[in-house]
């Protein structure tokens, strides 16, 4: 498990309540898929583990190197790949959530730079209840790309 | 020692020698025969026309510009896959699967030349000549990306192959729309047919295991 290249920040222990901890929620095999310098679209994959008693909800997540941020899933339905927008993630009461290739992704609209493999990019992802957890997740080559770029 | 048991040792190491000398042979008529038997196709995840079907007229460009027909498809083995630029999981990951491909197909055989890997846009109104000459070599410098003028000339090709696909356009002023595309990967063969369709999800080894005994079985 890469859980050593995620950081888990807490956010303005004040606003938080006891419910969410980085106890709670875990989260472990982030990364953003490194794209073509002409992306505009660009996707980014993590496990969340919910260790709590209780149902989480993410509601919404943003990035300071992104316009907007959306929750997707990939749906084969007869052959045609589709994409279908998620309002929201939740994550029941003890089990994992997987965001991967081919699944559910957040989809990063309109990237402010172009991303290379190793750059670090901070989330800020939006619970339910109201809840904040800042993670930063490094921009990674796709399997199988890892020793292609070399010129 | 007399002659007598000089002689029977004699026959008996002949005798091993023969059997291990005819045993070679038969174990290489074996692995021949074995060998040559032409390999079921029916076994294979890729569906393989029985007849591989003739593609009619089309027109492309490359991502160099230059124009891309019907006419340029004769001469080698070409994989096709139809996706889009702006689309951030599926295709992306379509294309690293056929460089992986690509690569297990290069170490197995040297002396064949590889196939061709083309992208053709089904989103032809945002993904231009311009976008595709960088987004392609990203993945693989040797891969092609067709894109065209028109909507109409795309629908040339995904008709006649089969390939159904939406733009998921909200309004006219919509720029970030997604497309719904098919996911799977045909195969052209070097008399320019259709030959084969490799349907989703996709194992990069698989495909390039299933295209050697495709190859084997049509040269």
């Amino acid at each position: 498990m890469n859980k050593s290249f995620v950081f888990l920040v807490l956010l303005a222990n004040l606003f938080m309540v006891p419910q969410l901890s980085a106890d709670a929620l875990t989260i472990d095999n982030a990364w953003v898929r490194e794209a073509p310098p002409v992306s505009k679209v660009q996707a980014a994959y993590m496990v969340l583990h919910n260790n709590s008693e209780r149902d989480i909800t993410l509601i919404s997540a943003s990035s300071p190197l992104f316009a907007r941020v959306e929750f997707h899933r990939t749906v084969a339905d007869k052959a045609v790949m589709r994409m279908e927008q998620e309002k929201t993630l939740s994550i029941p009461a003890g089990s994992s959530l997987q965001l991967q290739p081919d699944g559910r992704h957040m989809m990063l609209f309109n990237p402010k730079q172009a991303l290379k493999a190793g750059d670090k990019v901070p989330f800020s992802l939006t619970f339910a209840d109201q809840n904040q957890l800042q993670v930063i997740l490094v921009v990674k080559k796709a399997a199988g790309m890892m020793h292609h770029h070399h010129e | 020692m007399t002659n007598p048991s000089r002689f029977s040792r004699h026959s008996g190491s002949l005798l091993i020698a023969a059997i291990a000398i005819l045993g070679a042979i038969l174990g290489q008529w074996l692995y021949h025969a074995g060998q040559d038997k032409v390999p079921d196709l029916n076994t294979l995840s890729a569906t393989v026309f029985s007849t591989p079907r003739t593609i009619s007229a089309f027109n492309l460009l490359d991502h160099h510009g230059n124009a891309f027909t019907e006419a340029s498809l004769p001469g080698q083995w070409s994989f096709v896959f139809f996706g889009y630029t702006n689309c951030p999981d599926v295709c992306p990951s379509t294309l690293t699967m056929l460089n992986l491909m690509l690569k297990a197909v290069s170490n197995q055989t040297t002396n064949t030349p590889p196939p061709r890997v083309m992208m053709i846009s089904v989103d032809p109104a945002r993904d231009t000549v311009e976008k595709l000459s960088t987004y392609m070599p990203y993945f693989n410098k040797s891969f092609i990306g067709l894109t065209a003028v028109h909507q109409d000339d795309i629908d040339a090709i995904t008709k006649q192959f089969g390939i159904a696909y939406f733009l998921n356009r909200k309004s006219p002023a919509d720029e970030e729309y997604s497309v719904e595309h098919s996911g799977a990967v045909l195969l052209i063969n070097p008399q320019g047919r259709l030959h084969a369709l490799f349907s989703a999800p996709h194992d990069p080894l698989r495909m390039a295991n299933e295209f050697a005994t495709i190859r084997g079985v049509h040269e």
